[in-house]
């Protein structure tokens, strides 16, 4: 084990939102499970205290896994928001009522969807999975300084994109 | 601060990336700058949305409970040691793996070399084998240093605790001593490596007996070597007969059928029989070992001679004809 907690105290904090990022880039529910679980066996095979941060190898691991499967699949190597919202079984398909109104929303995750992959993911990151600009920078390979810059631009995109959209 | 500065800092802002002083220099710019305040404002907003647009759903995603399993059981089965471990594991992993790569090399190579008295060597392994107990590291050092002690073999018989004290010596002094003591102390080491062979399932029903070590040995980096006892090897292990025209082939005793498995690279039987009368072989050897020489009868059945068996096969005549 890399780090002093356990396992399965990993495997539960992580899951969830593990698989939902997984979704996001290969939006099939097996092959999410798929690299979840490929990203925690390999955690379990780390030499110990290799690992200073878990939660972001992990994404890491199954950002890798993520994209091998789209380029075997002959897919775009990115996040695809188009398609619908990963379904847990028993609850409702739709998200909670929030900020924003349901025509609005799907407005901006269309925007959000045309960003630069980069920008898009850097968003998603930072939104979506609330990761700090350092958790970021590891997960995509980045400099943290320029994950900073990233996030400014694709929000300052995605912002001017909607209001031209809504304003339509 | 000029506004541009301050646009900039307000995604850090929010994203919580900002020191305490840049905090304060922000808000001081915007107290100041009523347009970076309204747009502040507003990218606050939008950042809001955007976290409530790709809001999680009301469920949690969760592995199924079989791959929960499944992760749980890998890591189980692949457990690494705690770091005070992990060296001595490494350690015994290499010595494994060292005594392993020694023990294949004496079953394969075994009629090379010379032989000792039987029960003289199986009376000194007993021996050997209660000082081996009390120490069993040693002969681990021992194995690593043999090969750098290339020396004379001698016929020259050692009691038990005199072999540990040189294979105990050898682990300081990284080198076997260069005399004839060396031998007898190798039959030390060979005897754990035995211990440890016999451990593993597969070879469990072989039963190796140790030879002592010859001065071509040494000379060769093989410092010692074990061989298949032959009768127990007729018992436990299968045999197979091939049909083999023995006469074109030249071969009038086991060792001249070794030498040519040996010059294709075929793995060594346990025990030949050659029947010269119904020109056929038989071979007493592991299964799997019977499926590769197989290939290599078929191959001699059907083809004509390489040049590889050719050459085998004179300097095998030629040797016979100098004797």
């Amino acid at each position: 084990m890399a780090s002093g907690e356990t396992l399965e105290k990993i495997v539960t904090e992580n899951e969830a939102p593990l698989l939902r990022y997984a979704w996001r880039y290969l939006q099939n529910e097996s092959l999410a499970q798929d690299a979840v679980q490929e990203s925690f066996v390999k955690y379990s095979q780390t030499i110990p205290g290799t690992i200073f941060n878990p939660r972001a190898w992990l994404y890491k691991t199954a950002r890798n896994y993520c994209l091998n499967i789209l380029r075997k699949q002959h897919r775009r190597p990115e996040i695809d928001l188009e398609h619908a919202e990963p379904v847990v079984a028993g609850s409702s398909s739709q998200p909670d009522a929030g900020l924003i109104h349901a025509e609005n929303r799907t407005v901006l995750l269309r925007c959000l969807n045309r960003l630069k992959a980069k920008h898009k993911e850097a968003v998603i990151l930072k939104l979506e999975h609330g990761k700090s600009y350092r958790e970021i920078a590891e997960i995509m390979n980045l400099s943290v300084s320029n994950v900073g810059f990233i996030l400014h631009a694709a929000l300052k995109e995605l912002k001017q994109n909607f209001s031209e959209e809504i304003s339509k | 601060m000029k506004c541009r500065d301050a646009n900039r800092m307000m995604t850090d802002s929010l994203a919580g990336e900002l020191s305490e002083q840049q905090t304060q220099a922000l808000e001081a710019h915007l107290a100041e700058c009523e347009p970076c305040r309204k747009e502040f404002t507003e990218f606050k907003t939008f950042w809001a949305e955007t976290e409530s647009a790709l809001q999680k759903p009301a469920g949690l995603l969760s592995l199924s409970p079989e791959r929960k399993k499944q992760i749980f059981a890998q890591a189980e089965n692949l457990k690494t040691p705690e770091p005070s471990t992990a060296f001595p594991v490494m350690f015994l992993k290499i010595a494994a793996m060292i005594m392993i790569g020694v023990a294949v090399i004496g079953i394969f190579l075994p009629p090379l070399f010379n032989r000792q008295d039987s029960s003289e060597k199986m009376s000194q392994i007993k021996e050997v084998k209660e000082s081996q107990l009390q120490n069993p590291n040693a002969s681990i050092d021992a194995l690593q240093a043999a090969p750098a002690s290339a020396a004379i073999a001698s016929e020259e018989k050692l009691p038990a605790k005199r072999n540990m004290a040189i294979v105990e010596n050898a682990m300081d002094e990284k080198e076997l001593p260069k005399t004839a003591e060396k031998d007898s102390a190798i039959i030390g080491v060979a005897k754990t490596i035995k211990g440890r062979f016999a451990e593993s399932k597969r070879k469990a029903d072989t039963v190796i007996r140790i030879k002592a070590i010859s001065a071509q040995t040494v000379k060769k980096f093989v410092p010692m070597k074990l061989e298949a006892d032959k009768e127990t090897a007729k018992q436990l292990l299968p045999s197979k007969t091939f049909n083999l025209d023995l006469k074109r082939w030249n071969i009038k005793t086991p060792d001249d059928l070794k030498k040519l498995l040996l010059a294709k690279k075929y793995p060594l039987p346990a025990e030949i029989i050659l029947d010269k009368n119904k020109n056929t072989v038989t071979l007493y050897a592991s299964s799997q070992q019977l499926q590769q020489l197989e290939k290599f009868f078929v191959a001699l059945a059907e083809k004509p001679l390489t040049p590889t068996l050719k050459k085998a096969i004179d300097s095998n005549a030629q040797t016979k004809k100098n004797q």
